[in-house]
């Protein structure tokens, strides 16, 4: 027999077809959770590793990327409580949404580096709803399960999460507003 | 319903959440309501401004995307195939995807002569490309479908526009034209709009040889791509619109260049 042609005596066809090309963006989400390149990469690969492994465990035919980025949870979580002793925080949920006075809107100027500046201002299981939601366009069903909180619970921190990043752009915009009162006054 | 109860559902709304008969309650109120109108124009606003932020910010290395695909690969201990898939990275994986579907036109006075199915080893010459044609479609994905929103429609003397306007069938609108920056890489960026179909035409420096009569066109993710290479530089024109018409609007542009 032609070697070539031999069977195959893996699932790695599948594999390379269903989960690698979404390395991009369990990488982007990976980012986001440990912000910093070599820790990204790290996760994403022990993600896509244990993927492998646990790859006749998925179902064909259901969200591939939502089970991928449960893995990386999952995977991130064990990373964590290895690297740190943190404690965990009381959830600080309330008080945040409390403090939010007002909703401007989004001034026309700002950046995307000012909305990734503003982003890494929002406390972490705000940003991660909203990532998961916004940017990566999961269903609140698909949250909840990757993330294991209830449904209410992803609701509610993507509600406050969004109200957080266009406070937090606001203050952006008055800073810039400031800058051309300035510069408008020196002309 | 009213304000108050527009405003909790909004969130939900925006991600598309709400069941059918909650959804037009929610439109109903809309109509009479400017105030909420605006309220969710903002929301949508910061949604897709947050998309576009971190869909640009965060972008694999391709070489460790390469590596992280030998190594499963070793553990699969499967046999060595398409060994140009991993020195490209995740662009691989739409490499992979295209082939066998990208057709290659040869545009002559008459029109395109008979598409010819192209060999595999024709679009391995062409890897570089492959990894501007995955670019360029970010880019039409993030920018040009951010600008697309907008409604604010001008016009602008350009010769490419006129010839469209005029050798294309299609009811073209010019909705914007900018400079922009995907990938690292510079992009010259038309977006026109024909009817709710979205089109970007997108031109940026190309090490590749000239020759703007053959057209690559292929389908990518419901999107049409077509691309040729002229004056030293990739020009791509990306549209939801049918594989005909986007190459119509390439040979179009091929046949008008302004540089
Ligand atoms: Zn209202
Ligand atoms: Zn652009």
């Amino acid at each position: 027999m032609f070697g070539f042609f031999r069977p195959k005596q893996d699932n790695f066809d599948d594999f390379e077809q269903e989960a690698l090309p979404l390395m991009k963006d369990v990488y982007r989400v990976a980012l986001w959770l440990t912000r910093n390149v070599g820790d990204a990469e790290d996760l994403t690969q022990e993600t896509f590793v244990q993927a492998y492994k646990s790859f006749h465990r998925y179902e064909k035919g259901t969200n591939c990327r939502a089970w991928l980025m449960k893995i990386m949870y999952h995977t991130n979580g064990k990373r964590l409580r290895k690297l740190s002793r943190l404690k965990i925080l009381e959830d600080p949920e309330e008080q945040i949404a409390a403090t939010i006075p007002f909703e401007p809107p989004i001034p026309q100027e700002l950046t995307d580096e000012d909305v990734l500046e503003a982003l890494t201002r929002i406390p972490e299981q705000f940003r991660t709803v909203m990532l998961m939601t916004d940017v990566e366009e999961f269903s609140y069903k698909e949250v909840s399960q990757v993330l294991g909180i209830p449904m209410g619970t992803v609701m509610s921190r993507l509600h406050r999460g969004r109200k957080l990043l266009k406070g937090e752009l606001a203050a952006y915009a008055s800073d810039y507003g400031i800058k051309s009162r300035k510069l408008a006054a020196k002309n | 319903m009213n304000c108050r109860e527009f405003e909790e559902i909004a969130d939900s709304y925006l991600s598309g959440e709400l069941l059918v008969e909650t959804n037009h309650e929610l439109l109903r109120h809309l109509e009479a309501c400017a105030d909420c109108r605006t309220d969710l124009a903002e929301r949508r606003e910061l949604r897709s401004r947050l998309q576009t932020a971190v869909k640009q910010s965060a972008v694999i290395d391709p070489a460790f995307a390469a590596r992280l695909r030998s190594e499963i690969r070793e553990q699969a201990g499967s046999s060595v195939r398409w060994s140009f898939v991993p020195a490209l990275g995740f662009a691989g994986v739409v490499i992979a995807a295209l082939i066998g579907s990208a057709v290659y036109f040869q545009s002559g006075i008459f029109g395109p002569t008979q598409p010819a199915r192209a060999g595999l080893e024709e679009i391995l010459r062409q890897n570089g490309l492959m990894a501007a044609l995955h670019d360029a479609l970010g880019n039409h994905k993030y920018c040009g479908v951010k600008f697309g929103k907008d409604p604010a429609v001008q016009v602008v003397n350009d010769n490419e526009y006129a010839a469209l306007k005029e050798n294309f069938s299609g009811n073209l609108e010019f909705v914007e034209k900018h400079n922009c920056l995907f990938n690292g890489k510079k992009y010259s960026h038309t977006i026109l709009r024909d009817g709710d179909k979205l089109i970007s035409i997108l031109k940026t420096d190309s090490a590749l040889p000239d020759d703007p009569n053959k057209i690559v066109s292929l389908p990518v993710e419901q999107l049409q791509i077509a691309e040729f290479e002229s004056d030293k530089r990739s020009v791509f024109v990306i549209s939801d619109l049918s594989e005909t018409e986007n190459l119509q609007i390439a040979r179009v542009i091929s046949k008008n260049r302004s540089v």
